[in-house]
């Protein structure tokens, strides 16, 4: 009897069910032109709602965190709801940082309100212009040179008249005073020149005291008149300096007095300009060194912009204005800002302090410090990848703490790993008002909500982006004026019809589901860019199926090495599978390896072994470590289901050891554990399985066969062997029934099996898997106990028996090994 | 305008003091030589009154430091006069290679001013220093006077200096001494400055006025103008024009 006739066997799926068609003719458009634009996201309400609720609600710690997979256009939406918030909140304010004239490493910020930075900066630059032109005239007038001469005179007289009147009197004693590299020196004369040595020692010797002890009595005066020197000097000093002060006050202060007007209401401004007032006047001589910075250069002096005249720096203001997104000032920005920062260093993030080096030394100063997306973003919206911030050094600290704090606070990566300090600038924090919006996988988000306590309290409204949506009529309606809007916002070519049903269709095999489509926005754009590059060279002005088509192919070929390697390596018999023909204890089971960019269905070979034992099942994957968690598990229940179906009332006189051949990297999942039953079953009941088949589905200890994953894919590996062996129109593989829904298959292993020369068939116990593989059935448990004669159930049944009666005759304490019997399955 | 006849000036001959700072002199000679197109010649003299000085077994000198006086010894003396007479012959070579100048140094131990006069000779111009000193009884101005009576000029550079290299070469003029303009006209030409005229008839109270508000890179005079009879005239133009002051003898 035909497999297909028998009611314990499952028919094979019609090929209506194995691929979903989205047939062009149900769109009443031509092509995607005429299409309006799709206003908003689809199937992203919850998503959307959240991120509406996280821009709305100020209060603090109610940042966003958008978890979505990438491509599923979190970003747009985010850009897409700020953007319409921010239009209704004021601008952000404007902040500055100016010298602190006490503190100098401790720079002020002055908060101003938008726009005023630039005002108050330039302010600042003119009133040093003016000054540079106005002080140096005061000291050029003829009545301060007439002072600053009687100072100099006066001084200069009291220095003569005192080293005059000594070298007179000495002279009187016939002395003079020397100029020695040492110093001054009182040197006794004889001729008008000095006396020589051995002239003195020639002297009697009451000369010689006289003249020595007189010396000595001089040398006193003598340093009493030099060490006045210095204190004359820095007399004269303070005297010019006096001078100079009394003179710039008149020209500064009426000069400052006229900008601090310009900000009168602005406290912080007129402390900074009254500190400043008195430093210009202390440092007067900034300004009457114009054009001597230079002495040796051949060239005329060149006057410096203020701005860039390291004299002024301490006048200048560093504006910290808040910026749009591209850096523009903020002044020109019509609402609150928005900033994705790409780039989230620390640096980038919080602000830096830069330096410049000179004369091999690396020096900075308040106008060096660098703004970061915080403070562009300050009064706005921060829009950061969660994952770029994790793995910049200290970068997610600083955030955290920014957020925690309520301020931006300047630091260094060397401040924070090294624990000696340089003196460097310590910028006043600026208080922070932003609204930060983090996005990444999904993965992330609930690793940092498990791992960082602080996480959850500073980010508490979570956008979820879907993956996928229901697949509907209005759906894919919908899904058509999405494609049409990325067609526009990407300037390719118009889409038809037939093409936008192919794009709906790869949407649908993304979902990995034939009743959902993938929202994953960004792999349906790269999709069509490539659809459209063929269009192209196709020289069409639309872009049809064929190209979408050729786009897939492409893509596929393009990743496709190592499937076709392996592939090859089965052809070729250097791995071993079998596509034919029947095999005891061997069956096809099927893997899938995702390489990231591709995935791709792999057959291998699962076999079993069985004799006499005490219950073990040897997992041979397991033993050597190369099985994971999830496949161990899967073989423990199919032992369960082994021993409580079989071994009710006798012990389990099973030794078994299941293996992948040819497997020589991990295996995990529980997806081949009803293969690697079926395999189990054939041993034991010493029937052959069809090597025509491969099975995928995971078992359950009541033999229910469950769904897995990839089952598109494990399909077409095996079609795609069978393919290149020739299809026999008898092959085919085993799915969970639970899996049709998920079908969605490529068209030619769809026409294949709409040709009868390619079979699926959705299995929903052991036993109907069991009896496809041997053409025999399973047989059921019948009120004895029994199962019927000649059933694979009896076969077993009679086989566990027969293990349990030699293992009693050979002695129920001992094992087939010949050890002591343990307890287990 | 009289005829441009400069004098022929073969060296521009530096004269380094056991304690004066040798970048301004450098400077001021440098400049000069360059524009007169002459060699720089340093001549450091080890002058034997501090080596007598040093002999002496009380021999004491006072720094203008607050710290006792320090014995002289005669070793240290001389040690001391090796490394500053390698210093100034660094930075004379310095100077001169900057300006692409030949130059000379040389070292000679003897009585300073009878080396001095001999040192100089008609196609020379000597650079002293107004700086205060004494040496034996020798001003500096008094000593330029004496020096330039057997060469072609002296450069008199003020203490308080600060050099103003593009500022105008202005000459006080108190006749129409051609080698005066000539060498002024050299120098204003060699550093691109303004050649600027003050009537040196004046008093002189105006003229440190006018020195004052030009800011002069160099001035140039006539050494034997009645303006520079007293030595505080020749100290007070040095100081108000902050820049060296050039006496030629206009003789020459």
């Amino acid at each position: 009897m035909a497999a297909e006739e028998r009611p314990d066997i499952p028919a094979a799926l019609p090929a209506s069910t194995l691929r979903r068609v989205c047939d062009p003719a149900a769109f009443d458009f031509a092509t995607t032109d005429e299409l309006a634009a799709i206003d908003g996201f689809i199937g992203q309400d919850r998503a959307l709602d959240a991120i509406r609720f996280g821009a709305r609600i100020k209060q603090p710690g109610f940042n966003l965190f958008a978890l979505g997979p990438e491509g599923s256009g979190r970003l747009t939406a985010i850009r897409a709801i700020l953007e319409k918030q921010a239009s209704t909140e004021p601008c952000g304010e404007d902040w500055v940082y100016v010298n602190n004239f006490d503190h100098p490493h401790k720079p002020r910020a002055i908060r101003l309100a938008k726009g005023l930075a630039i005002t108050f900066r330039d302010a600042m630059v003119e009133l040093i212009d003016d000054l540079r032109i106005t002080v140096p005239g005061q000291f050029e007038t003829d009545d301060y040179r007439s002072r600053r001469r009687v100072i100099d005179e006066e001084f200069e007289g009291s220095q003569q008249g005192a080293f005059e009147a000594l070298r007179e009197k000495v002279a009187a004693e016939n002395i003079a005073i020397l100029r020695t590299p040492m110093g001054f020196a009182l040197a006794p004369l004889k001729g008008g020149k000095v006396i020589k040595p051995e002239e003195f020692e020639a002297l009697p010797e009451d000369e010689r005291s006289r003249i020595q002890a007189r010396l000595e009595a001089l040398n006193g005066e003598l340093e009493e008149v030099i060490h006045q020197l210095p204190r004359i000097e820095k007399e004269r000093r303070n005297r010019i300096r006096e001078l100079n002060a009394g003179i710039a006050e008149i020209a500064i202060g009426s000069s400052i007095a006229v900008t601090a007007e310009r900000f009168r209401d602005i406290a912080a401004i007129q402390d900074f300009l009254n500190a400043a007032k008195h430093n210009l006047i202390k440092n007067v001589a900034l300004f009457l060194a114009e054009g001597t910075d230079n002495p040796e250069s051949p060239f005329p002096a060149i006057t410096r912009p203020t701005m860039d005249d390291p004299r002024f720096a301490a006048f200048m203001v560093n504006v910290f204005a808040a910026a749009e997104d591209d850096g523009a000032p903020a002044a020109e920005a019509p609402c609150a800002p928005i900033v994705h920062e790409k780039n989230p260093t620390l640096g980038n993030l919080i602000g830096r302090v830069e330096h410049l080096a000179q004369m091999g030394a690396l020096v900075t100063n308040f106008l060096l410090i660098k703004p970061g997306a915080l403070h562009r973003a300050n009064g706005g919206y921060l829009v950061l990848d969660a994952r770029r911030v994790l793995t910049e050094p200290f970068a997610w600290d600083a955030l955290k703490r920014t957020l925690k704090s309520g301020s931006i606070t300047i630091t260094s990566p060397g401040a924070e790993v090294s624990p000696v300090r340089t003196i460097s600038l310590e910028p006043e924090p600026i208080p922070a008002d932003i609204k930060v919006v983090l996005f990444g996988e999904p993965m992330l988000y609930y690793l940092l909500v498990q791992l960082d306590p602080e996480f959850s309290e500073l980010f508490k409204v979570q956008a979820d982006f879907d993956t996928e949506i229901k697949h509907s009529d209005d759906s894919v309606r919908l899904y058509a004026r999405l494609i049409a809007s990325i067609a526009k916002s990407k300037e390719v070519r118009p889409i038809d019809r037939t093409g936008v049903a192919r794009l709906i269709e790869e949407a649908i095999r993304a979902a990995d589901d034939s009743e959902r489509i993938s929202l994953r926005i960004g792999h349906v754009a790269d999709l069509i860019h490539e659809a459209d590059f063929w269009a192209a060279s196709n020289g069409r002005d639309t872009v049809n199926a064929d190209d979408v088509e050729q786009a897939v192919a492409e893509r596929r070929r393009r990743r496709d090495r190592i499937r076709e390697r392996g592939q090859e390596a089965i052809e070729r018999g250097t791995v071993l599978i079998d596509t034919d023909g029947e095999q005891i204890g061997q069956v096809n089971g099927l893997s899938v390896l995702d390489l990231g960019n591709t995935r791709f269905g792999r057959p291998t070979r699962i076999t079993a072994r069985v004799r006499m034992g005490t219950g073990k099942i040897v997992d041979i994957e397991r033993e050597v470590d190369l099985g994971g968690p999830l496949h161990s598990k899967g073989v423990f229940i199919l032992s369960s289901y082994l021993a409580t179906r079989f071994a009710l009332n006798r012990p389990m006189s099973l030794w078994a050891s299941i293996a992948f051949e040819q497997s020589y990297g991990g295996v995990d999942g529980d997806s081949a554990s009803s293969t690697e039953l079926y395999a189990l079953l054939s041993a034991l009941a010493e029937v052959p399985l069809r090597q025509d088949l491969a099975i995928t589905g995971s078992v359950n200890q009541l033999g229910q066969v469950q769904a897995i994953g990839g089952v598109n894919e494990k399909i077409e590996g095996f079609y795609d062997l069978c393919r290149a062996r020739g299809l026999t129109g008898r092959q085919g593989v085993l799915i969970p029934v639970s899996n049709v829904k998920h079908l969605m298959l490529r068209a030619d292993v769809a026409e294949a099996a709409a040709d009868g020369r390619f079979h699926i068939y959705p299995v929903t116990t052991i036993d109907e898997g069991i009896a496809l593989l041997t053409g025999r059935p399973a047989g059921a448990r019948q009120p004895d106990g029994s199962y019927p004669d000649g059933s694979i159930n009896a076969l077993v049944d009679q086989r566990l028996r027969a293990f349990a009666e030699r293992r009693r005759a050979f002695g129920a304490d001992h094992d087939g090994d010949g050890r002591e019997p343990r307890e287990g399955v | 305008m009289a005829e441009k006849t400069a004098p022929n000036v073969r060296r521009v001959l530096v004269e380094f003091g056991p304690g004066e700072q040798s970048d301004r002199l450098l400077d001021a000679a440098a400049r000069l030589a360059a524009a007169v197109r002459a060699d720089l010649s340093g001549l450091f003299i080890e002058d034997s009154a501090l080596l007598d000085l040093a002999g002496l077994p009380f021999a004491r000198a006072v720094a203008p430091r607050p710290e006792p006086a320090r014995s002289l010894q005669r070793p240290d003396m001389e040690a001391m006069f090796a490394a500053l007479a390698r210093r100034c012959q660094r930075d004379l070579e310095i100077a001169a290679k900057a300006a692409r100048l030949g130059w000379s140094f040389e070292v000679l131990r003897g009585e300073r001013h009878t080396i001095l006069e001999t040192a100089g000779a008609g196609g020379d111009f000597v650079v002293v220093s107004t700086e205060v000193e004494s040496r034996i009884g020798i001003d500096p101005c008094r000593s330029a006077r004496q020096a330039a009576s057997g060469v072609a000029g002296v450069v008199v550079v003020h203490k308080a200096m600060r050099p103003n290299a593009r500022g105008p070469v202005v000459i006080l003029d108190g006749d129409d001494a051609a080698p005066i303009k000539a060498v002024a006209a050299d120098l204003a030409a060699a550093q691109s400055a303004p050649l600027n005229t003050i009537a040196a008839r004046t008093d002189i109270d105006s003229i440190v006025l006018a020195l004052e508000a030009a800011r002069p890179s160099f001035v140039v005079a006539d050494l034997n103008s009645p303006l520079f009879a007293e030595d505080v005239s020749i100290r007070r133009i040095a100081r108000a024009a902050s820049a060296p002051v050039l006496l030629v003898r206009a003789e020459t």
